[in-house]
């Protein structure tokens, strides 16, 4: 379980004034869930993420893995960022198998772990690629691959498919359905997209700001695979964007 | 032929000047035959055919470029040594940066060569001889002053600070993030990321520092004090009015900067994954 327990955090803006960019902030996110942050720009989703990763420490407030506050980045809380996600220097096969050399795994136990997660996300053919040589989206799906590859309790992912077109942004939303039913990781996913968020939310939390608020908090038990087409998704995206209209104040 | 045609044609438009220079030279030497103030170019081709022969009472053309390229890998690698180390640190810790910084700025205006005369002051002309006797007999080991090392770490010193630091910089922080949230720390994300990131950068440092460095040895070798060397050659041979060593020393020079010039940008070239395709 994921808890963030009021968290406030503080930036020394560039003016040398203070911005506040996430204040009094609650959440708590259960094991194996699927959340989707959403809201406009500015509004702290990035920033609560990073928290939860241990790349920022909050000014106010705790975040608790398991009842265990984070004190810094771990393992146990991967990133896939939205670029500049893959070691340019390595290969695909030794991008993913990085972690795994941290914790000391021996190099063929590695490689046949890699090995395992870039054919779960379709990869097996580019072990011996450079990143230069991928397309964005297998880009991303090697990003994926390296974060599951050690196995974490929980994937943050920072509009992971933001930089990418249409047709491959579906494709790998559907692959991470996918593997998140196989895998069951708690997942903090980052979006602009309310499309994306209702596809892929057990829960959709719309943020607003700055300051950054949680405004409202969207169950969404529609069964997976979930129809883009089907009246009730229809209604969910309409209600993500209803929340978002109402943060907004575009009424 | 349709093919090779092209290629001829590049090389001719490459070599025509030159080709024209030379014989300009060629006849104007032998026009104002005066050898000590133009040299022919045969004369000189003979010299530099003849590299191990001795010249004048100094050693061989190969035993001085042996001085001049020893003195000048020492002096480079004790600048990557330290300029390296430094570069990342206060490339990655503002701490660091905020400590040194201003130092570097004062002192790396200062050209290397305006150092001499205080560390020759300090040094005096001692070799790595003084400190290994065995050396003692060797041209080569008496001739590795450490003046003129501490000159060529100075030239080389700053260029590679200056990119080891930009390249750390430059490198993104997703990277650096990424692997933090992989788990690295410590010694393991220094040299698995920091290093391998900002490589070709500290790569094209070393190059630029190697170059000076080279530029610095040639006038640091006319400096008193250095009996040896490529620079120490061609002052020689000027006190001689050897036109001809001169200029055969003086292609020597430029033969080897270039060669490590081209050796480090081959390097270079293989580092830059962002446009390997
Ligand atoms: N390192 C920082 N220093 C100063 N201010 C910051 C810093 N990081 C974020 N902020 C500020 O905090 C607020 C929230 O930023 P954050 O990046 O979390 O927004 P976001 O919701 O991810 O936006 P976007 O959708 O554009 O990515 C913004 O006002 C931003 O300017
Ligand atoms: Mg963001």
């Amino acid at each position: 379980m994921l808890e963030l327990d009021r968290v406030t955090k503080r930036f020394n803006g560039a003016d040398g004034r203070a911005v506040t960019a996430l204040s009094d902030v609650s959440l708590t996110i259960a094991r194996h869930e699927m959340v989707c942050l959403v809201g406009r720009s500015g509004c702290g989703k990035t920033t609560t993420l990073r928290l939860i990763a241990g790349l920022e420490r909050a000014t106010h407030g705790r975040i608790l893995l398991n009842g265990v506050p984070v004190e810094g980045p771990s393992a146990q809380r991967c990133v896939v960022f939205q670029r500049y996600t893959l070691f340019p220097w390595r290969s695909v096969l030794r991008n993913v198998a990085f972690g795994l050399e941290i914790q000391g795994v021996p190099k063929s136990k590695r490689h046949a772990i890699a090995r395992h997660y870039l054919a779960l996300v379709g990869l097996a053919e580019q072990v011996h690629a450079f990143p230069a040589q991928l397309s964005g989206g297998m880009q991303q799906r090697v990003a994926v691959a390296r974060a599951l590859a050690t196995d974490p309790q929980v994937l943050l992912m920072d509009e992971p498919f933001g930089a990418l077109d249409a047709q491959t942004r579906t494709v790998l939303q559907q692959e991470l359905i996918r593997i998140w039913q196989e895998d069951r990781k708690t997942i903090v996913f980052v979006t602009h997209d309310i499309q994306e968020a209702a596809l892929l939310a057990d829960r959709v939390v719309v943020m607003q700001g700055p300051p950054g608020r949680i405004q409202a908090i969207l169950n969404c038990d529609l069964p997976r695979p979930r129809d883009k087409g089907a009246p009730a998704f229809l209604a969910l995206c309409d209600r993500i964007h209803t929340m978002l209209e109402v943060v907004n104040g575009w009424n | 032929m349709s093919r090779g045609f092209p290629i001829l044609k590049g090389w001719l438009d490459r070599l025509t000047l030159p080709l024209l220079l030379l014989a300009g030279w060629q006849a104007t030497a032998l026009w104002l035959d005066k050898p000590t103030i133009l040299p022919r170019l045969d004369a000189v081709a003979s010299v530099l055919m003849q590299p191990t022969a001795k010249i004048l009472i100094t050693g061989s053309l190969i035993e001085n470029m042996a001085v001049s390229l020893i003195r000048v890998v020492l002096g480079f690698l004790l600048a990557a040594g330290t300029a390296i180390p430094l570069g990342l640190a206060m490339g990655y810790f503002q701490r660091v940066e905020r400590w040194v910084d201003s130092s570097v700025e004062i002192l790396r205006p200062i050209p290397p060569l305006a150092w001499v005369p205080l560390i020759l002051a300090w040094l005096g002309i001692r070799s790595l001889a003084d400190w290994f006797p065995f050396l003692q007999t060797s041209l080569i080991g008496a001739s590795i002053q450490f003046t003129t090392v501490v000159i060529i770490f100075i030239g080389a010193f700053f260029p590679v600070l200056l990119n080891t630091i930009q390249g750390v910089r430059r490198i993104p922080r997703e990277y650096i993030e990424s692997a933090r949230t992989l788990g690295a720390r410590g010694w393991a994300l220094l040299h698995k990321v920091l290093i391998p990131a900002s490589l070709p950068m500290v790569v094209t440092g070393l190059r630029i520092g190697l170059g000076i460095g080279w530029m610095c040895l040639v006038a640091a070798e006319m400096m008193p004090g250095s009996t040896a060397g490529l620079g120490y050659l061609i002052w020689y041979a000027y006190e001689l009015l050897r036109a001809d060593i001169i200029v055969a020393g003086m292609i020597a020079i430029g033969l080897i900067g270039f060669g490590m010039d081209k050796g480090f940008r081959r390097l270079e070239a293989r580092l830059v994954w962002e446009s390997s395709g």
